[in-house]
Order: structure tokens, then sequence, then C-alpha cells
């Protein structure tokens, strides 16, 4: 076997897609159907990476609508060269943490408290919760390598684009996937 | 992982480190001992098979999250439909309008006073124009800020001199004056002895 960098552990990595480089322009250049065909492919994403870091399903709802429709008033300023997903998450990521204002990082709900008090499904959170990996690695490592490991494995996201979306250096990023990837191998038995 | 000594878990880690920070490139030289160490330890071999087992099921797991609602995405076109397109407008000073009419009409000022002036020569004048016009045209350059100057100045000097306080304080001293000399010479008595008392004395 080779030898590997983290960066190339993964398979597939996420480099811009053409045809979605062709929306972001059109998007760009002003046609609005191709912003709502956007909306259509990413919106699970943000939902989920949004998710991810608040645990609440309805503040991860609003917080993704927030977020496509910052996105839509800030077109001008979309590099379509650059993966748009990355663009999103970047706003998604300024999106919740003004709306959690004050808080260093995300702010995480305890389950059952959330469950209690907000969502009526609170059978379903609960399973969420349970037996998978994810909450294992939320446990086990702090929020900030949490959100940064979930943008490059489940995202896809480059180091580049996970530096610029969460404002650490590339050489942060890599040294906290690598940290992170120890330390889940350690601590899971695999 | 747990038989290996202690040294040579560190050269694990360091070798890792290497290929983390720089990659397995074969341009790197002397670091390719890293990439030497990783390709033949088995500790390492094994880190990278679980590091890849780990991505792999995370990836799966992370599919398997529940989904954002089926109607979240036309739920955020609609919303988009309904907000008007570019509805952000930037913020301007509450007073911009009038500070933006101020800079029209100090530039519309400024450009009467230059237009005023006499014109220096073009270039394609200078072509056809005699020495005598060019002295000319320079010295209607130079005096132009000259003679802003000189008609600015007087005024600005007024300002400086016109001070209604001092003015305010130096009539109410007047008239403090004014009223105290109007009592001094009818109510106060005369020290001095009078003409008729020193003829009546005499006499």
């Amino acid at each position: 076997m080779s030898p590997q960098s983290d960066d190339s552990l993964l398979a597939a990595t996420n480099p811009a897609d053409p045809a979605e480089n062709g929306l972001a322009r059109a998007a760009k250049s002003g046609d609005p159907r191709a912003f709502e065909d956007l909306v259509r492919l990413h919106s699970s994403r943000v939902y989920n990476y949004i998710y991810q870091m608040t645990r609440h399903r309805q503040d991860a709802e609003d917080l993704a609508q927030q977020t496509f429709l910052k996105a839509f008033q800030a077109l001008a300023r979309l590099d379509p060269d650059r993966p748009f997903i990355a663009w999103l998450l970047t706003i998604a990521r300024r999106t919740a943490l003004n709306h959690f204002r004050g808080a260093k990082s995300w702010v995480e709900f305890p389950i059952d408290a959330v469950s209690r008090e907000v969502s009526p499904d609170r059978d379903t959170e609960r399973q969420d919760a349970i037996e998978n990996l994810w909450d294992r690695a939320r446990a086990a490592l702090s929020p900030r390598d949490f959100e940064v490991l979930w943008l490059r494995i489940s995202e896809d996201l480059e180091m580049k684009d996970i530096a610029q979306a969460t404002g650490l250096t590339e050489t942060h990023v890599k040294v906290i996937i690598h940290r992170a990837r120890q330390q889940l191998i350690n601590s899971m038995p695999l | 992982m747990n038989g290996l000594s202690s040294t040579s878990r560190f050269s694990c880690r360091v070798a890792r480190g290497w290929v983390m920070l720089f990659g397995s490139s074969q341009r790197l030289g002397r670091l390719r001992w890293a990439s030497r160490h990783v390709e033949q330890c088995e500790s390492c071999q094994k880190f990278y098979a679980s590091g890849k087992k780990l991505d792999a099921l995370l990836k799966a797991d992370a599919r398997a999250f529940p989904a954002a609602r089926v109607d979240l995405a036309e739920e955020i076109i609609r919303s988009l439909r309904s907000s008007p397109p570019r509805a952000r407008v930037e913020k301007r000073p509450r007073f911009a309008w009038f500070i933006s009419i101020g800079a029209v009409g100090i530039a519309a000022a400024l450009t009467l006073v230059i237009a005023g002036q006499k014109k220096p020569l073009v270039q394609h004048e200078l072509a056809s124009a005699t020495p005598e016009d060019v002295h000319q045209s320079l010295l209607a350059a130079q005096t132009a800020s000259q003679k802003w100057w000189a008609s600015v100045k007087p005024s600005a000097v007024a300002l400086t001199e016109h001070d209604p306080l001092n003015e305010e304080l130096n009539s109410v001293v007047e008239d403090a004056r004014s009223a105290a000399i109007f009592l001094e010479r009818n109510f106060v008595p005369d020290s001095k002895p009078s003409t008729q008392d020193s003829t009546r004395r005499e006499g």
C-alpha cells in the first residue's frame, strides 16, 4: 500500500461540478430559475450541516431558509469557479453563528430538552441520536473539530474551502482532521 | 500497536504528521523518509486502513441522517419568489441626501470659479500659440488658486474678527459704565468744596 495523506484517504473529493458551475454562472447573471435549481440541489445539504451543529430541526430549517435568502442577495459576490456548496456553507455557518450570537461556537441543544420543549416528534429525534457514528464523534471531539470533520467527510469539501468556511488556515484544518481521525480510530472499535 | 516500542510509536506519529502536512509527494526529497516509513511500517499501514474504514462508515452514517422535509426546497423557493430580488439596500447615513446636495453645490461653485478663470491653452491650441500666449496661459493657471484664496481670505478674516459674544460683553460693560457715571453725577456728593463755599468763608 502506498503512503497516503489524510487528504487522499477520501476516495472522492468534490471538485467544482461543471454543470453546477453553469447554474451558478446563470444565477449570478440574474437567472432566477438557475438559482432555484441550486436550491433544490443543495437545500438538504445545507439543512444537514446546520442540523448537525444545532441538533434542532426547526432552527435548522429556518437557518437553511435564511442562508438561501442571503445567498440570493449576495450572488454578485459569488465566484462561479469555486464549488457552490462551499460558498453556501460559509454563509450557512455565519448565519447560524449570528443567530446564536454571543456563542463562541455552535450552540448544541441537549437532545432530550429539545424533544421535550419544542419538537413534536420526540421519538424520531431520539431514534436519530442512537447508534450513529457521528454522534459518537460528537461526543469524542470538540465542536470545532467535529464541524471540520463533518465538512471534510460528509460534504467532501476541499481543505481550502473548509479553511475559508471556518476561518481557519489550511494547515490548521489538515491538523484538525488528522487529529480527529486519529482520536476516533483510537476510541472506536473499527 | 500496543506491542510497539515508544520510540517507534513516536516515529510513526512524526512520519504520519509529515505525510499529512506535505503529502507523499516524491518532490519532497529529504522528506521521503516519511513516505518510506509509512510504506514499510505495519502499524502505519494499519492506521491508514482503519482511517479508510472510518471515513467510509462516517460517510454512510451521514447519509443515514434524517433528511430535510421534502418540501423544504420548495418552501425556500416560495419565500425567494415572494421577496423582491436584490432586496438588500445599502445602508446610507441618515442625512445622506443633505450631504450629497452640499457636495453637488460645492462642486458646482468650484466649477463656476474655475470656469470664470482665463482658460489655459489646450494641446491643439499650443501648436499655433505664440510664446506670449503660452506665458499668459501659465500665469492664468498659476494665479487661479491665488485668486480663489484671495476671494475667500477676507471673509475668513472677518469671521475670526467678528465675535458676537465679545460684542455682547462689550455692550454690557458699556451700559454698566454709563449707569455708574449717571449715578455718580446725580447722587454722589461732591468731595471737592464748591466755589460758593470758599467765597463765603473768605467774606
